[in-house]
């Protein structure tokens, strides 16, 4: 299997800052693949590297073997790489639905073939606020998938999630893990930036661990949870043997 | 279900035989101002599909419309050009200009824009107010530009009477609903309102922004060169104190702002009630109190975005679906309907 | 030819002066609550009129009219954000719609007073024959003669922004104006009323553009329209200096004056107008964010 994406040296520095240091890592296709660590470390930054939001002051982003380094924020949707944001961002303006044919408006022109891809993505996803109403009026729950949603209605290859299941209670994790595994067996690759570590361990293969702007660890999850870098910078002791 | 799509379908038509049918009993006063109604519906509906739909606030957009009809009116003086063909003509140079233009403007951001396109708006005024010449070509500064009258002629997009007039522009507000409708349901108009909601998630979606509020510009800009035309042909004048003036910018926008911004029909609804309105302050009382028209204007702004954020056009629906539904009831036919609905 | 250019200079400084003297209530009020007032020219114009009418009814020169019109217009200005913009703001922090609807009231504000006193006062240009617009400076043995007014109007610029920067730097109340301009939402955490802080310093705004135009009714005319055009050009200047920099106001104006007085030497003062546009627009394509302005 291949590496759908790889992140060769990449450092990003905002001024005085630096942001992400050095860090080097590849993502195999098909894989669910978590990035963790305190607040601060530089997981957003990283995001946005890869989906081109901003460039890297040094270092190159290699998706599916193509330098994307310099490319086009808007250019990433159609070679398969969608994003969700840390603050939803839902239209407004729009209904649920209309929202998710802004996405799947990408890869057809018609809209009868657009809202009914947008309505086989509300099932699939199992959103259940009403697909006709206003987008901003939702459960959380469903404001995140409808953010998933969205970026799922490209049809991409890999999909960044960030933070998608902050402000969620436990049940609606739940829920949003089946949803993540679901979208993986069709066929995606997920990166998924989280907080919840039980979360994480139990849904990622992977498993990278950012302190600081640097790659502190990197493995599965029974390696990092036992790793003593990782226990000591931010896991704590109740992770390890998990 | 059957019977709101009849229902739907009688009213529209009965609407459009109203507007087809209602100049016909009025003098030339009252046809002036209804062709001033759809003048600025239609210009304002262009204006629409570039600043409603993507909400970036132009107040320069005037200069749109009087380089349409300036370009038609020097192609008929100079060429003998049939302002019919020269009116497509012009629709396309603007349309190229008004791309060039935003090329660079979309990167600025919401006042920005505007301050950039009133500035715009004053550069090409104060220059053609200034200028003889273009390119060679005499244009009369200040004076502007006066057209022959030789009477009816509709060839050269010349008549007589005031009618038919009011019918071309009607077919001309017409075809813009049209187009703007069109783009509301194509994936054009979806990403000009994911633009216009959040830019940053729209890229996310694959969105390339300053393309599609190209392609928006290009429309719009298309479309209000038209007006110009109209203009210069109606008034058998065109001058840059009026087509590049900031008022005609401002009076654009603010109509389709009042009548509700980003809809299709808000432009027309805000026309309607506004022209009408400062036309008749303007004749009663223009001469006493020069500017009224304007102060109404400002005031009913004022009042809009108070106390009706959206403008008219909600309130100006819900009346029509609540007389429609008074209406049906009365008639005959919709026994008939919803007895078929029944067997 | 050369040496009305010259001489065109510095009288383009001190227009410019007087320009700035007119932006800086602009820079205050954009720099801190981020609200572009259309209205500003208006509220110039509004002032203009007051000073004519203490002159013309009651025999006070503006610049003592300064205290009397001053304090009036800081409270007009302090109602208007109290009163029309900030429930505006209140209503536009809970929607996910863009924030248009204040840059639209104060247009809807500007052609509503504009319009309002060509109703009640017509076109007619009024003029008003003080000390200061009668007395000319004269030097260099009468090469360079201006009116004393516009002197004035150019020492005052420099007052005004003193005044400006002395209270948002060294009062408490500044540190106020200066916390909400910066942050906004930590300024609240801090317990600071934000939209009190607005209206105070829309309020400064507002009386300092009164104080400039106590310079500019006597060297200019009383009329209607002449809020739209120093309006607009105050925009551009606050632009061009650095949005929210009292020097960039005044930097900005003197360019501006500068480029009018200098251009009009080599085409018509109409035509010259056009140069501060395409200035402007040449700023805003290659250097928005002004000279002296922060991010």
């Amino acid at each position: 299997m291949s590496a759908i994406i790889q992140m060769e040296h990449i450092t990003k520095q905002f001024g005085g800052l630096k942001a992400v240091n050095d860090f080097c890592g590849d993502v195999e296709e098909h894989s669910i693949v978590g990035l963790i660590g305190p607040n601060g470390a530089g997981k957003t930054t990283l995001f946005n590297m890869m989906a081109c939001t901003f460039p890297p002051t040094s270092g190159k982003v290699r998706y599916c073997g193509r330098d994307i380094t310099r490319a086009r924020t808007s250019d990433m949707a159609g070679m398969g790489l969608a994003r969700t944001f840390q603050v939803t961002k839902p239209f407004g303006s729009m209904s649920v639905l209309d929202n998710i044919m802004v996405g799947t408006f990408l890869r057809t022109k018609d809209r009868k073939a657009a809202r009914q891809k947008a309505e086989d993505i509300y099932r699939f996803l199992g959103i259940s606020c009403d697909p006709d109403k206003a987008s901003c009026n939702s459960t959380t729950v469903d404001r995140k998938k409808l953010e998933v949603a969205r970026a799922l209605a490209t049809e991409p290859k890999l999909l960044l999630l960030d933070e998608v299941m902050a402000g969620c209670n436990p049940q609606e994790k739940l829920e949003l893990v089946q949803v993540i595994r679901k979208i993986r067996d069709s066929g995606v690759t997920i990166i998924i930036i989280e907080h919840d570590i039980k979360t994480i361990m139990t849904l990622c293969e992977k498993i990278f661990l950012l302190h600081r702007g640097e790659k502190l660890v990197e493995g599965t999850p029974e390696e990092v949870a036992n790793d003593k870098r990782a226990i000591s910078a931010y896991l704590g002791e109740e992770f390890s043997n998990a | 279900m059957k019977e709101n799509l009849l229902k739907g379908r009688l009213f529209a038509f009965l609407d459009l035989a109203l507007l087809l049918v209602i100049p016909l009993p009025m003098g030339s006063y009252e046809q002036d101002i209804l062709i001033m109604v759809l003048f600025y519906a239609f210009a304002s509906t262009a204006w629409n599909i570039i600043c409603g739909f993507v909400g970036t606030l132009s107040l320069g957009h005037a200069v749109y419309l009087g380089i349409g009809g300036y370009i038609s009116t020097l192609l008929l003086l100079n060429l003998q050009l049939s302002p019919w063909v020269g009116m497509f003509v012009g629709a396309a140079i603007t349309s190229v200009i008004g791309i060039l233009i935003g090329f660079p403007c979309f990167r600025l951001k919401g006042p920005y824009f505007t301050l950039a396109s009133i500035a715009l708006g004053n550069i090409v005024l104060i220059w053609v107010q200034n200028n003889e010449y273009l390119f060679g070509i005499d244009i009369k500064g200040a004076m502007g530009l006066l057209l022959p009258q030789t009477g009816n002629q509709a060839v050269a997009f010349e008549f007589a009477g005031k009618l038919p007039y009011y019918y071309i522009m009607l077919v001309f507000l017409l075809v813009v609903i049209l187009v703007s409708r069109l783009i509301s349901r194509s994936r054009l108009g979806y990403y000009l309102v994911a633009i216009r909601s959040d830019p940053d998630a729209a890229e996310s979606l694959g969105i390339p922004l300053v393309r599609y509020k190209l392609i928006a510009m290009a429309i719009s800009t298309f479309f209000i060169s038209f007006a110009g035309t109209f203009y210069a042909q109606y008034y058998r004048y065109i001058g840059p104190d009026r087509v590049f003036g900031n008022d005609l910018s401002v009076q654009i926008a603010l109509i389709a702002l009042i009548g509700g911004q980003g809809t299709i029909l808000g432009p027309l609804f805000g026309a309607i009630l506004l022209v009408p309105l400062s036309s008749f302050l303007s004749e009663y009382f223009g001469g006493t109190l020069p500017g009224l028209h304007l102060f109404i204007y400002g005031v009913v702004m004022m009042l809009v975005v108070f106390y009706m954020p959206n403008g008219i056009h909600d309130y100006v629906m819900r009346f029509f679906r609540w007389a429609e539904g008074a209406l049906w009831k009365r008639l005959p036919v919709s026994k008939a309907a919803s007895g078929k609905a029944e067997s | 030819m050369l040496q009305s250019v010259l001489l065109s200079i510095p009288q383009g400084i001190i227009l410019g002066g007087a320009y700035g003297a007119i932006a800086l209530g602009l820079s205050v009020i954009f720099g801190v609550t981020r609200v572009i007032n259309f209205a500003h020219g208006s509220m110039l114009m509004v002032s203009t009129f007051a000073y004519y009418a203490l002159y013309q009814l009651l025999g006070i020169d503006p610049y003592l009219g300064i205290l009397i019109v001053t304090p009036v217009m800081f409270i007009v200005g302090y109602f208007t954000q109290k009163l029309l913009i900030k429930p505006l703001l209140i209503r536009e922090r809970a929607d996910v719609v863009e924030p248009t609807s204040v840059m639209l009231m104060t247009i809807g504000l500007w052609y509503t007073l504009d319009n309002l006193f060509t109703m009640l006062f017509g076109s007619d240009y009024r003029t008003m024959p003080t000390p200061a617009s009668q007395s000319y400076l004269s030097m260099g043995n009468g090469a360079f003669v201006t009116q004393w007014s516009k002197v004035i109007a150019f020492l005052a610029s420099f007052a005004i922004a003193g005044l400006l920067a002395f209270i948002i730097n060294r009062t408490e109340l500044g540190k106020g104006i200066r916390a909400v301009s910066q942050n906004r939402d930590a300024a609240a955490l801090c317990g600071l009323d934000v939209y009190k802080t607005y209206s105070i310093a829309f309020g400064l705004g507002v009386a300092a553009v009164a104080v400039a135009g106590a310079c500019l009714s006597q060297f200019y005319f009383v009329q209607p329209q002449t809020g739209a055009v120093f309006g607009t050009k105050s925009f551009m200047i606050v632009v061009l200096g650095g949005l929210g920099s009292i020097p960039g106001a005044l930097l900005g104006g003197i360019i501006f004056g500068v480029v009018e007085t200098v251009g009009a030497q080599f085409m018509t003062a109409s035509s010259a107008s056009m140069l501060s546009f395409i200035l402007f627009i040449l700023v805003l394509v290659f250097r928005p964010r002004g000279l002296l302005g922060r991010n």
